[in-house]
Protein backbone atom coordinates (compact mmCIF):
# COMPACT_ATOMS: atom_id res chain seq x y z
CA UNK A 1 0.00 0.00 0.00
CA UNK A 2 1.32 3.21 -0.61
CA UNK A 3 2.35 5.39 2.16
CA UNK A 4 0.33 8.68 3.54
CA UNK A 5 1.93 11.44 2.00
CA UNK A 6 1.55 15.10 2.95
CA UNK A 7 1.92 17.38 0.00
CA UNK A 8 2.22 21.11 -0.35
CA UNK A 9 2.20 23.21 -3.65
CA UNK A 10 2.47 26.28 -5.15
CA UNK A 11 1.18 27.11 -8.60
CA UNK A 12 2.33 30.33 -10.31
CA UNK A 13 1.92 30.98 -14.18
CA UNK A 14 3.13 33.82 -16.43
CA UNK A 15 -0.12 35.57 -16.81
CA UNK A 16 -2.11 34.13 -13.86
CA UNK A 17 -5.38 34.18 -15.47
CA UNK A 18 -6.31 30.65 -15.47
CA UNK A 19 -3.49 27.93 -15.66
CA UNK A 20 -2.57 28.60 -11.58
CA UNK A 21 -6.02 27.61 -10.64
CA UNK A 22 -6.48 24.96 -13.20
CA UNK A 23 -3.26 23.27 -11.89
CA UNK A 24 -4.27 23.92 -8.60
CA UNK A 25 -7.68 22.07 -9.04
CA UNK A 26 -5.63 19.24 -11.02
CA UNK A 27 -3.31 18.48 -8.67
CA UNK A 28 -5.62 18.67 -5.43
CA UNK A 29 -7.69 16.10 -7.41
CA UNK A 30 -5.21 13.70 -8.57
CA UNK A 31 -3.60 13.22 -4.87
CA UNK A 32 -7.04 13.05 -3.31
CA UNK A 33 -7.74 10.16 -5.45
CA UNK A 34 -4.20 8.40 -4.39
CA UNK A 35 -5.42 8.83 -0.64
CA UNK A 36 -2.37 11.81 -0.15
CA UNK A 37 -3.24 14.86 1.56
CA UNK A 38 -2.71 18.03 -0.25
CA UNK A 39 -2.45 21.26 -0.03
CA UNK A 40 -2.27 24.03 -2.83
CA UNK A 41 -1.24 27.72 -2.67
CA UNK A 42 -2.10 29.86 -6.05
CA UNK A 43 0.10 32.54 -6.68
CA UNK A 44 -2.16 34.50 -9.78
CA UNK A 45 -3.26 37.51 -10.90
CA UNK A 46 -6.00 37.09 -7.53
CA UNK A 47 -2.82 37.30 -5.03
CA UNK A 48 -2.16 34.25 -2.91
CA UNK A 49 -5.00 32.26 -2.44
CA UNK A 50 -4.87 29.52 0.25
CA UNK A 51 -1.85 30.33 1.63
CA UNK A 52 0.88 27.75 3.30
CA UNK A 53 1.51 28.22 6.79
CA UNK A 54 4.30 27.12 9.20
CA UNK A 55 2.12 24.55 10.46
CA UNK A 56 1.41 22.92 7.20
CA UNK A 57 5.37 23.27 6.18
CA UNK A 58 6.08 21.38 8.98
CA UNK A 59 3.56 18.45 8.22
CA UNK A 60 4.40 18.44 4.78
CA UNK A 61 6.77 15.52 2.85
CA UNK A 62 7.04 17.20 -0.24
CA UNK A 63 6.78 20.16 -1.77
CA UNK A 64 5.84 21.00 -5.51
CA UNK A 65 6.17 24.11 -7.02
CA UNK A 66 6.00 25.19 -10.34
CA UNK A 67 9.22 27.45 -11.90
CA UNK A 68 7.13 28.98 -14.84
CA UNK A 69 7.41 31.93 -12.51
CA UNK A 70 9.23 33.31 -9.64
CA UNK A 71 7.67 32.27 -6.93
CA UNK A 72 7.09 34.46 -3.60
CA UNK A 73 8.70 33.32 -0.47
CA UNK A 74 11.06 30.46 -1.92
CA UNK A 75 12.94 30.49 1.47
CA UNK A 76 10.54 28.33 3.27
CA UNK A 77 10.96 25.49 2.01
CA UNK A 78 14.72 25.72 2.22
CA UNK A 79 15.95 22.00 3.58
CA UNK A 80 12.79 20.25 2.10
CA UNK A 81 12.23 17.62 -0.08
CA UNK A 82 11.10 20.04 -3.40
CA UNK A 83 10.15 18.93 -6.69
CA UNK A 84 9.82 21.42 -9.55
CA UNK A 85 7.90 21.25 -12.39
CA UNK A 86 6.29 23.54 -15.25
CA UNK A 87 2.33 24.32 -15.75
CA UNK A 88 2.16 22.24 -18.54
CA UNK A 89 3.85 19.47 -16.91
CA UNK A 90 1.27 19.99 -13.97
CA UNK A 91 -1.97 20.34 -16.70
CA UNK A 92 -0.50 17.35 -19.21
CA UNK A 93 0.30 14.18 -16.96
CA UNK A 94 -0.84 15.31 -12.96
CA UNK A 95 -0.92 11.63 -11.80
CA UNK A 96 3.00 11.21 -13.40
CA UNK A 97 3.67 14.18 -11.05
CA UNK A 98 2.25 12.46 -7.91
CA UNK A 99 3.55 9.01 -8.78
CA UNK A 100 7.11 10.99 -9.31
CA UNK A 101 6.78 11.89 -5.76
CA UNK A 102 6.67 8.73 -3.89
CA UNK A 103 10.15 7.98 -5.41
CA UNK A 104 11.52 11.31 -4.54
CA UNK A 105 10.24 10.80 -0.95
CA UNK A 106 13.51 8.76 1.08
CA UNK B 1 5.64 53.05 -11.38
CA UNK B 2 4.23 50.90 -9.15
CA UNK B 3 1.62 47.89 -10.76
CA UNK B 4 -1.42 49.76 -10.46
CA UNK B 5 -0.29 53.18 -11.70
CA UNK B 6 0.54 50.98 -14.49
CA UNK B 7 -2.77 49.06 -15.22
CA UNK B 8 -5.06 52.41 -14.16
CA UNK B 9 -2.75 54.42 -17.00
CA UNK B 10 -3.92 51.71 -19.48
CA UNK B 11 -7.48 51.57 -18.12
CA UNK B 12 -7.76 55.66 -18.19
CA UNK B 13 -6.69 55.48 -21.76
CA UNK B 14 -9.08 53.13 -23.20
CA UNK B 15 -12.20 54.83 -21.13
CA UNK B 16 -10.90 58.37 -22.89
CA UNK B 17 -10.45 56.59 -26.55
CA UNK B 18 -13.07 54.55 -26.86
CA UNK B 19 -16.58 54.93 -26.83
CA UNK B 20 -18.59 52.12 -27.88
CA UNK B 21 -17.24 48.48 -27.13
CA UNK B 22 -18.16 45.60 -29.30
CA UNK B 23 -18.72 42.71 -26.29
CA UNK B 24 -18.11 38.56 -27.50
CA UNK B 25 -19.46 36.10 -24.78
CA UNK B 26 -17.77 32.78 -24.14
CA UNK B 27 -20.18 30.12 -23.85
CA UNK B 28 -20.43 26.49 -23.24
CA UNK B 29 -19.88 23.85 -25.47
CA UNK B 30 -19.82 19.62 -25.40
CA UNK B 31 -16.30 19.21 -26.12
CA UNK B 32 -13.31 22.12 -26.10
CA UNK B 33 -9.39 22.00 -26.27
CA UNK B 34 -7.38 19.66 -24.05
CA UNK B 35 -5.26 22.86 -22.96
CA UNK B 36 -7.76 25.53 -22.79
CA UNK B 37 -8.40 28.03 -20.08
CA UNK B 38 -11.24 27.16 -17.92
CA UNK B 39 -11.61 28.16 -14.27
CA UNK B 40 -14.47 28.27 -11.38
CA UNK B 41 -14.69 32.51 -11.59
CA UNK B 42 -15.90 34.59 -14.32
CA UNK B 43 -13.26 36.50 -16.29
CA UNK B 44 -13.50 39.56 -18.29
CA UNK B 45 -10.88 40.83 -21.35
CA UNK B 46 -10.58 44.55 -22.84
CA UNK B 47 -8.36 44.45 -25.60
CA UNK B 48 -6.09 47.81 -25.21
CA UNK B 49 -3.78 47.56 -28.70
CA UNK B 50 -3.01 44.89 -31.55
CA UNK B 51 -5.05 42.24 -32.25
CA UNK B 52 -6.30 39.62 -29.64
CA UNK B 53 -6.44 35.53 -31.75
CA UNK B 54 -8.52 33.40 -29.12
CA UNK B 55 -10.91 30.30 -29.04
CA UNK B 56 -14.10 29.93 -27.57
CA UNK B 57 -17.58 28.44 -27.63
CA UNK B 58 -19.71 30.12 -29.17
CA UNK B 59 -23.36 29.19 -30.64
CA UNK B 60 -22.37 25.73 -28.98
CA UNK B 61 -19.22 25.61 -31.39
CA UNK B 62 -15.59 26.06 -31.47
CA UNK B 63 -14.92 29.36 -33.02
CA UNK B 64 -11.58 30.86 -33.60
CA UNK B 65 -11.92 34.86 -33.34
CA UNK B 66 -10.04 38.09 -33.55
CA UNK B 67 -10.52 41.06 -31.28
CA UNK B 68 -9.41 44.35 -32.65
CA UNK B 69 -8.61 47.08 -29.87
CA UNK B 70 -11.69 48.62 -27.51
CA UNK B 71 -13.67 45.03 -27.91
CA UNK B 72 -13.90 43.02 -24.98
CA UNK B 73 -14.66 39.48 -24.33
CA UNK B 74 -16.60 37.94 -21.37
CA UNK B 75 -15.96 34.37 -20.20
CA UNK B 76 -18.59 32.84 -17.68
CA UNK B 77 -17.05 30.61 -14.94
CA UNK B 78 -16.74 27.01 -15.77
CA UNK B 79 -16.53 28.44 -19.37
CA UNK B 80 -13.36 27.64 -21.72
CA UNK B 81 -11.32 29.93 -23.89
CA UNK B 82 -8.24 29.35 -25.81
CA UNK B 83 -5.78 32.80 -26.03
CA UNK B 84 -3.27 32.13 -28.43
CA UNK B 85 -0.46 34.95 -27.40
CA UNK B 86 1.29 35.05 -30.67
CA UNK B 87 0.42 38.28 -32.01
CA UNK B 88 1.00 41.74 -30.83
CA UNK B 89 -1.52 43.08 -28.59
CA UNK B 90 -2.28 44.36 -25.33
CA UNK B 91 -5.00 43.28 -23.31
CA UNK B 92 -6.08 43.95 -19.71
CA UNK B 93 -8.42 40.69 -17.90
CA UNK B 94 -10.06 40.94 -14.64
CA UNK B 95 -10.59 38.28 -12.90
CA UNK B 96 -13.93 38.08 -10.01
CA UNK B 97 -12.63 35.63 -7.28
CA UNK B 98 -15.17 35.04 -4.33
CA UNK B 99 -12.67 37.37 -2.03
CA UNK B 100 -10.65 39.44 -4.79
CA UNK B 101 -10.50 40.84 -7.86
CA UNK B 102 -7.41 39.61 -10.17
CA UNK B 103 -6.13 42.24 -12.80
CA UNK B 104 -3.39 41.00 -15.32
CA UNK B 105 -2.13 43.41 -17.89
CA UNK B 106 -0.53 40.90 -20.86
CA UNK B 107 1.44 42.44 -23.34
CA UNK B 108 2.69 39.67 -26.45
CA UNK B 109 4.42 39.89 -29.66
CA UNK B 110 4.18 38.00 -32.81
CA UNK B 111 7.08 35.60 -31.07
CA UNK B 112 4.89 34.98 -28.55
CA UNK B 113 6.96 37.05 -25.79
CA UNK B 114 5.01 38.22 -22.87
CA UNK B 115 5.09 40.64 -20.34
CA UNK B 116 2.62 41.13 -17.44
CA UNK B 117 1.63 43.14 -14.62
CA UNK B 118 -0.37 41.54 -11.99
CA UNK B 119 -2.81 43.69 -9.39
CA UNK B 120 -5.10 42.24 -7.07
CA UNK B 121 -7.95 44.13 -5.25
CA UNK B 122 -8.61 42.46 -1.86
CA UNK B 123 -12.62 42.20 -2.09
CA UNK B 124 -15.17 40.44 -4.33
CA UNK B 125 -16.96 42.32 -6.35
CA UNK B 126 -20.24 44.14 -4.67
CA UNK B 127 -22.91 46.17 -4.94
CA UNK B 128 -22.92 47.89 -8.19
CA UNK B 129 -20.45 45.72 -9.24
CA UNK B 130 -21.88 42.27 -8.48
CA UNK B 131 -24.66 43.07 -9.92
CA UNK B 132 -22.86 44.42 -13.70
CA UNK B 133 -21.32 40.92 -13.43
CA UNK B 134 -24.82 39.17 -13.33
CA UNK B 135 -26.11 41.84 -16.06
CA UNK B 136 -22.94 39.90 -18.62
CA UNK B 137 -23.35 36.48 -17.31
CA UNK B 138 -26.81 36.75 -18.36
CA UNK B 139 -26.51 37.80 -21.60
CA UNK B 140 -24.02 35.23 -22.07
CA UNK B 141 -26.13 32.70 -21.30
CA UNK B 142 -28.83 34.32 -23.79
CA UNK B 143 -26.07 34.08 -26.47
CA UNK B 144 -27.68 37.32 -27.99
CA UNK B 145 -26.37 40.63 -29.17
CA UNK B 146 -27.55 43.37 -26.92
CA UNK B 147 -26.98 47.16 -27.23
CA UNK B 148 -26.52 47.28 -23.34
CA UNK B 149 -23.32 44.55 -23.40
CA UNK B 150 -20.36 47.45 -24.49
CA UNK B 151 -22.04 49.62 -21.75
CA UNK B 152 -22.41 47.11 -19.20
CA UNK B 153 -18.62 46.31 -20.00
CA UNK B 154 -17.68 49.47 -19.54
CA UNK B 155 -19.58 50.36 -16.48
CA UNK B 156 -17.87 46.89 -15.14
CA UNK B 157 -14.29 48.35 -16.16
CA UNK B 158 -15.19 51.78 -14.71
CA UNK B 159 -16.27 50.06 -11.09
CA UNK B 160 -12.95 48.16 -11.19
CA UNK B 161 -11.05 51.41 -11.84
CA UNK B 162 -12.84 52.98 -8.68
CA UNK B 163 -11.82 50.04 -6.79
CA UNK B 164 -7.97 50.50 -7.42
CA UNK B 165 -7.97 54.28 -6.46
CA UNK B 166 -6.83 53.89 -2.98
CA UNK B 167 -5.65 50.41 -2.64
CA UNK B 168 -3.46 50.51 0.22
CA UNK B 169 -4.72 47.12 1.10
CA UNK B 170 -7.52 48.68 3.70
CA UNK B 171 -7.86 45.98 6.66
CA UNK B 172 -11.28 44.88 6.37
CA UNK B 173 -14.00 44.53 9.59
CA UNK B 174 -14.53 41.41 11.67
CA UNK B 175 -17.92 41.84 10.85
CA UNK B 176 -17.19 42.39 6.61
CA UNK B 177 -15.17 38.56 7.07
CA UNK B 178 -18.07 37.34 8.66
CA UNK B 179 -20.78 38.71 5.94
CA UNK B 180 -18.32 36.84 3.29
CA UNK B 181 -18.14 33.56 4.96
CA UNK B 182 -21.46 33.46 5.03
CA UNK B 183 -22.61 34.73 1.47
CA UNK B 184 -20.18 32.15 0.50
CA UNK B 185 -21.84 29.51 2.53
CA UNK B 186 -25.38 30.61 1.26
CA UNK B 187 -23.72 30.07 -2.09
CA UNK B 188 -23.01 26.22 -1.40
CA UNK B 189 -25.84 25.54 0.55
CA UNK B 190 -28.59 27.36 -1.19
CA UNK B 191 -30.06 23.98 -2.46
CA UNK B 192 -30.44 22.86 1.40
CA UNK B 193 -33.77 24.06 2.90
CA UNK B 194 -31.70 26.93 4.66
CA UNK B 195 -33.68 29.44 5.77
CA UNK B 196 -32.63 32.74 8.13
CA UNK B 197 -33.23 30.80 11.56
CA UNK B 198 -30.74 27.78 10.25
CA UNK B 199 -28.26 30.45 9.26
CA UNK B 200 -27.46 31.94 12.33
CA UNK B 201 -27.71 28.97 14.36
CA UNK B 202 -24.97 27.75 11.89
CA UNK B 203 -22.85 30.89 12.70
CA UNK B 204 -23.81 31.40 16.56
CA UNK B 205 -25.82 34.54 15.90
CA UNK B 206 -29.67 35.63 16.47
CA UNK B 207 -31.67 35.98 13.69
CA UNK B 208 -32.18 39.52 13.42
CA UNK B 209 -28.32 40.32 13.91
CA UNK B 210 -27.75 38.11 10.74
CA UNK B 211 -30.16 40.47 9.31
CA UNK B 212 -28.36 43.95 9.92
CA UNK B 213 -25.03 42.10 9.16
CA UNK B 214 -26.05 41.68 5.26
CA UNK B 215 -28.40 45.01 5.24
CA UNK B 216 -24.95 47.10 6.54
CA UNK B 217 -22.46 44.80 4.60
CA UNK B 218 -24.25 43.72 1.65
CA UNK B 219 -26.66 46.67 1.08
CA UNK B 220 -29.59 44.01 1.04
CA UNK B 221 -31.41 42.08 3.20
CA UNK B 222 -30.59 37.56 3.86
CA UNK B 223 -33.75 36.67 1.94
CA UNK B 224 -33.28 39.11 -1.13
CA UNK B 225 -29.68 37.73 -1.40
CA UNK B 226 -30.42 34.05 -0.94
CA UNK B 227 -33.53 34.46 -3.72
CA UNK B 228 -30.51 35.81 -6.00
CA UNK B 229 -28.72 32.76 -5.69
CA UNK B 230 -31.42 30.69 -5.98
CA UNK B 231 -32.85 32.33 -8.99
CA UNK B 232 -29.17 32.77 -10.81
CA UNK B 233 -29.22 28.90 -10.80
CA UNK B 234 -32.76 28.55 -11.83
CA UNK B 235 -31.68 30.51 -14.88
CA UNK B 236 -28.57 28.15 -15.20
CA UNK B 237 -30.15 25.17 -14.90
CA UNK B 238 -33.13 26.69 -17.34
CA UNK B 239 -31.10 27.29 -20.11
CA UNK B 240 -28.42 25.00 -19.88
CA UNK B 241 -30.37 21.52 -18.92
CA UNK B 242 -33.46 19.54 -19.72
CA UNK B 243 -34.73 18.83 -16.22
CA UNK B 244 -38.24 19.36 -15.32
CA UNK B 245 -39.25 22.75 -13.13
CA UNK B 246 -39.98 20.58 -10.54
CA UNK B 247 -36.84 18.90 -10.37
CA UNK B 248 -34.99 22.59 -10.93
CA UNK B 249 -37.53 23.53 -7.75
CA UNK B 250 -35.88 21.04 -5.87
CA UNK B 251 -32.61 21.34 -6.43
CA UNK B 252 -32.26 25.17 -5.99
CA UNK B 253 -34.02 25.20 -2.14
CA UNK B 254 -37.76 26.67 -3.38
CA UNK B 255 -40.85 24.55 -1.65
CA UNK B 256 -41.88 24.06 -4.55
CA UNK B 257 -42.17 24.91 -8.46
CA UNK B 258 -45.75 27.22 -8.41
CA UNK B 259 -43.90 29.08 -5.61
CA UNK B 260 -40.54 29.36 -7.69
CA UNK B 261 -42.04 30.50 -10.49
CA UNK B 262 -43.71 33.36 -8.78
CA UNK B 263 -41.07 34.27 -7.48
CA UNK B 264 -38.57 33.75 -11.05
CA UNK B 265 -41.29 35.89 -12.19
CA UNK B 266 -41.21 39.07 -10.26
CA UNK B 267 -37.51 39.18 -10.50
CA UNK B 268 -37.52 38.44 -14.56
CA UNK B 269 -40.24 39.80 -15.50
CA UNK B 270 -40.36 36.22 -17.07
CA UNK B 271 -42.05 32.90 -16.68
CA UNK B 272 -40.39 30.22 -16.48
CA UNK B 273 -41.09 28.18 -19.98
CA UNK B 274 -40.60 31.97 -21.65
CA UNK B 275 -37.05 31.95 -20.24
CA UNK B 276 -36.24 28.41 -21.17
CA UNK B 277 -38.01 29.28 -24.49
CA UNK B 278 -35.31 32.55 -25.11
CA UNK B 279 -32.66 31.21 -23.37
CA UNK B 280 -32.42 27.59 -24.20
CA UNK B 281 -29.76 26.30 -26.19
Amino acid sequence: MAPALNIVAVTSCTTGIAQTYMAADVLERCARTKGYAIKVETQGALGIINPITPIDLRCADVVILTDDMAIDDVARFAGMTVVTVTIDDILSAPHEIIDRLTGSQK
Amino acid sequence: MNRFAQINACIDQLLTTRVSHKVWFASHTDNYPENAFLVKFSRIIYVLEGEYLTAIGHMGEYKKIVLQAGEVIFIPAQTWDLPDWYSDCRALTILFGHYQIGMSLTESSAEGKISVVKATINEALQQEGFYLEKVLNDLALSQRQSPVSGCVAEALLRYCREKTVDKEELPQSVTHYKWRAITLYLQKNFGAGITRETVALEYGISANHLSRLFREEGGMGFNEYLTLVRIDRVKMLLSQYQMTISEIASRTGFKDSSYMGRVFRRHTGMTLGEYRASYGR
